[in-house]
């Protein structure tokens, strides 16, 4: 029996202690999902709350046959893709050329403070991902940050382990020559 | 490959590790400055990622504030997805039928009396209801003394489950406290 199946019996047991671990084990993926997803804004952190009462109702129902993160963070991508549907807020935009790409709202990711603090390469990149499609940043968070594989990224978008792989593959490309005088290399 | 520089989508999965042609490309990489270059652009961006794809962070007390809003432990809610397997509860339900079953076959006239005993303590109305009720019984094929057998194992197991979740709930109470 594995450390996570133990922690599964314990909050089936009614131990609530041991739902504080999974939720502390588990709410910084949670918020990658959410915050990706969805744009800025105060429901943002209550969406992340309600993701781990679902898990709390329906944990009775998980049989392992995933990892339990990967369990969890398909739970949050439901929960976004529904919140998402009821705000009707689109998912795809196009990536296009980014020239009629609107500027991001969130000023507090680009103030001077920050650029001086992480450097300006880091700054710009931040400000980029925000800019790209909620599924595209998504994506570069959960294999990026989460070291998740294309195919476990792939079941919690419920999309074909090759999609995610396109998108990725295109979301870096485009962050690359739009940031290209800090990524184009050293030149021979 | 030597005489074709490599393309985007190679430089990536190269460096993601999932290049199915890695032997190949690092050939090609050794001779060529300018996919090389390429290479060393997304390490760049490959390593700002690792800590720019951060988004913002949840508050401090995330945790409180999901544990503060976690249904009641006695709530319907909970006791539909509390597992009955805990605590040995099948244990002292297989129990508790086997002694019903067991009294049913040695002696099933002690059920007889319990199930008369039961409406006829008194008045005429119970006895009306006794009757009518073993009619039932008699037409559904089923003995009074099964039936009676039946619902007092259900009652002694809803009982031992009932105690057992209190004490756990209690327990629960008493930790968060
Ligand atoms: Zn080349």
């Amino acid at each position: 029996m594995t450390d996570q199946h133990e922690l599964v019996q314990r909050i089936l047991d009614g131990d609530k202690q041991a739902f504080r671990i999974l939720v502390e084990q588990n709410q910084r993926l949670v918020s990658h999902i959410v915050f990706r997803m969805l744009p800025d804004g105060p429901d943002r952190e209550d969406l992340c709350q309600e993701v781990f009462l679902k898990v709390y109702q329906n944990l009775g129902r998980f049989r392992f046959d995933a990892k339990l993160s990967t369990w969890i963070a398909t739970i949050a991508h439901n929960c976004c893709l529904d919140h998402l549907a009821k705000k009707r807020l689109p998912l795809y935009d196009d990536l296009g050329g980014g020239e009629d790409m609107p500027e991001p709202e969130a000023p507090e990711s680009y103030s001077p403070e920050r650029i001086v603090a992480e450097g300006e390469t880091a700054a710009l990149l931040r400000r980029e991902i925000d800019r790209l499609p909620p599924v595209y940043k998504t994506i570069v968070t959960l294999f990026h940050l989460d070291e998740l594989s294309y195919d476990e990224i792939g079941r919690i978008m419920k999309m074909p382990e090759g999609t995610i792989k396109s998108y990725l593959f295109r979301a870096r490309r485009l962050l690359k020559d739009r940031l290209a005088v800090q990524f184009q290399g050293e030149k021979p | 490959m030597t005489d074709q520089h490599l393309r985007d989508e190679q430089v990536q999965a190269f460096l993601d590790g999932t290049a199915v042609d890695s032997p190949a490309i690092e050939a090609h990489l050794a001779s060529c400055p300018r996919c090389r270059a390429a290479v060393e652009g997304y390490r760049r961006l490959y390593a700002g990622l690792a800590t720019a794809s951060e988004p913002a962070a949840l508050s401090v007390d995330f945790a409180d504030r999901v544990m503060a809003r976690l249904p009641e432990p006695g709530g319907f809610r909970a006791q539909l997805r509390r597992p009955l397997a805990g605590e040995g509860i099948f244990a002292f339900a297989a129990f508790a039928a086997l002694v019903a079953a067991a009294i049913f076959f040695i002696k099933p006239s002690l059920w007889h009396d319990l199930f008369q005993g039961l409406f006829k303590s008194s008045g005429s109305t119970n006895q009306q209801v006794a009757k009518t009720a073993a009619g039932v019984l008699e037409s559904l094929k089923i003995s009074p003394e099964l039936f009676t057998a039946v619902i007092l194992t259900i009652i002694a197991i809803g009982l031992i489950d009932w105690i057992v979740t209190r004490r756990r709930t209690h327990h629960t109470a008493v930790h968060l406290a």
